[in-house]
């Protein structure tokens, strides 16, 4: 085997195993275990701040950056951005509602506010994309692998997803947890080290690399603000589908559950946020740099930045970057993966037993799900690979609409015939936005919407239709935080 | 264009936004408060 896809591995096992054993024998001598996917709910100020940085630095910013960087420039910085909004989003507003009303997933929350029906709709609709999201980081660690061992990318995807199936099937969140803190300051250490060499390994320096755009006329590429058709098709698409999908979705929710109360979340924003969203900076300089060195841009934007760190860096510096990306990659691997796995044993098989399933039952039934989730998502990838944030940005539309409908059920009121509404009527627009005909079509009889991307239009029709159908609504009962104080428990005001 | 100036640059917008979104979080949610 290739000796730095070896000794990547071999750190991986001994980081994952290591904590594995610690953990076990923890619970053992204190003879309670944690569930897997709350983790007993009492994550710490360090522990829930690095996770929750983590979940979401995933395929889409270790190697989705690189590939974006290299088409689109120094623009792709925005999905960094985008994710400093939504670490303050989730740090002081949806991750510490969460947290107050004790539910396990989003699923669980929308039924709390509008009952059964809707609940089951959101859990299929939230399991496919997250399933979705699975996929992408099969493919970020097939990327790595192939990059690391010169395997095809479809045999590397596989690997990677037979790692991280087996990864979160035998840890859960507490375990994610604790290797998330190792890989964080191993994958920083590493950037910041790695960022600083490629300045002297490269053939022309940086320097080189700005006059290689400023002379093939490319120089918007260097900086952060693009041209404006990108600033409005990259950038605020970012936004929009970051924001208002990610702060509801179920991995990054998760990992608010398993906070010890809701001022570890709040506080948790000065840590998070900047350690989120600085890590873009040395991905994106890798694709702006690779797409200036003909041997490396030959390879293609997918694999061109990460065959360049391989080639360029120094061995002992290359293991280093590679066991922090594929530690990442494998938490947020695992995140996801655990995500439409207790979607599934909560709110579809374990709605439908009053009390739901017993702990032992749920447990057996996630590791079921997430094997499965693992091995399909290892068939997908082998065949198809699509652009990785683009995908990312597609899958995050059809949840922006739940945003609106869980914010105006805490705070303004509740109907679920208009949360039903906004939910389909969104998803139904959003799936026509999808075929290229029915795009091109609009964007003829309507030029101004021509640049609008899926996210765009899901959150805009979501936003406007749950103002206009809330106000209309006849069916209505109290919001779930109705009282005064938006600091009060819902358990004291639930109807 | 150096890992120091993109880092700096990328630095500084991370910690303004984080600022005003905070900002505006705190004051809708000042303002649902008053509102009640």
């Amino acid at each position: 085997m290739n000796l730095i896809l070896g000794l990547v591995l071999a750190y991986n096992i001994l980081v994952i195993g290591g904590i594995g054993i610690y953990l076990a024998r923890r619970e053992r001598l204190s003879g309670h275990a944690a569930d897997l996917a709350t983790g007993g709910r009492n994550a710490g100020l360090a522990m829930f701040s690095i996770t929750l940085a983590i979940t979401y630095l995933g395929s889409a910013h270790v190697y989705g950056l690189m590939e974006m960087s290299f088409v689109l420039g120094a623009v792709a910085l925005w999905f960094c951005f985008a994710h400093t909004i939504l670490m303050c989003v989730i740090c002081l507003g949806t991750g510490q509602w969460v947290r107050r009303l004790g539910c396990s997933t989003i699923p669980d929350l929308v039924g709390l506010m509008y009952g059964r029906r809707l609940r089951t709709y959101v859990a299929c609709t939230a399991a496919m994309v997250v399933f979705g999201l699975v996929t992408l980081e099969t493919q970020a660690l097939g990327i790595g692998i192939a990059a690391i061992s010169g395997w095809p990318l479809g045999w590397s995807a596989v690997l990677g997803a037979i790692l991280g199936t087996a990864y979160v099937t035998l840890g859960g969140i507490k375990q994610t947890m604790w290797v998330n803190l190792v890989n964080a300051v191993v994958m920083y250490l590493s950037i910041i080290i790695a960022g600083i060499y490629l300045g002297f390994v490269l053939p022309e320096g940086w320097e080189g690399v700005r006059s290689h755009y400023l002379v093939s006329g490319e120089d918007f590429k260097l900086s952060i603000f693009g041209t404006p058709d990108l600033m409005v098709g990259f950038a605020l698409a970012a936004i929009f589908s970051v924001v208002f999908s990610q702060s509801v979705n179920q991995q990054g929710m998760a990992a608010a559950i398993s906070a010890r109360d809701e001022s570890v979340i709040r506080r948790s924003l000065w840590i998070a946020a900047p350690i989120n969203g600085l890590f873009g900076v040395f991905p994106v300089l890798c694709g702006l740099a690779a797409a200036t060195i003909p041997q490396f841009a030959d390879l293609g934007p997918k694999l061109a930045a990460a065959t360049m760190i391989v080639e360029l860096l120094p061995t002992w510096l290359v293991v280093l970057l590679q066991a922090g990306f594929l530690g990442a990659l494998l938490s947020t691997f695992a995140m996801s993966a655990l995500a439409p796995a207790t979607i599934f044993a909560k709110d579809i098989v374990g709605a439908k037993y009053d009390g739901g399933l017993s702990p032992e039952a749920e447990g057996r039934l996630i590791r079921r799900m997430i094997i499965l989730v693992g091995a399909l998502a290892a068939l997908i990838t082998f065949f198809n690979q699509p652009n990785v944030i683009r995908g990312i940005t597609w899958l995050f539309a059809w949840l922006a609409p739940l945003f609106f409908v869980i914010v105006a059920g805490l705070f303004w009121k509740r109907s679920a015939r208009a949360a039903f509404l906004v939910l389909a009527t969104s998803w139904v627009v959003n799936c026509a936005w999808s075929i290229p005909l029915f795009k091109a079509a609009i964007a003829d009889w309507l030029p101004i919407l021509s640049g609008l991307e899926n996210a765009h239009i899901s959150a805009v029709i979501a936003a406007i239709l749950t103002v206009v159908l809330y106000a209309m609504a006849t069916d209505d009962e109290p919001a779930l935080f109705a009282s005064k104080d938006i600091g009060t428990t819902a358990t004291e005001v639930q109807p | 264009m150096s890992l120091a100036q993109e880092l700096f640059l990328s630095a500084a917008i991370v910690i303004f936004t984080i600022v005003v979104v905070a900002e505006l979080i705190w004051k809708i949610q000042a303002i649902i408060r008053r509102s009640r």
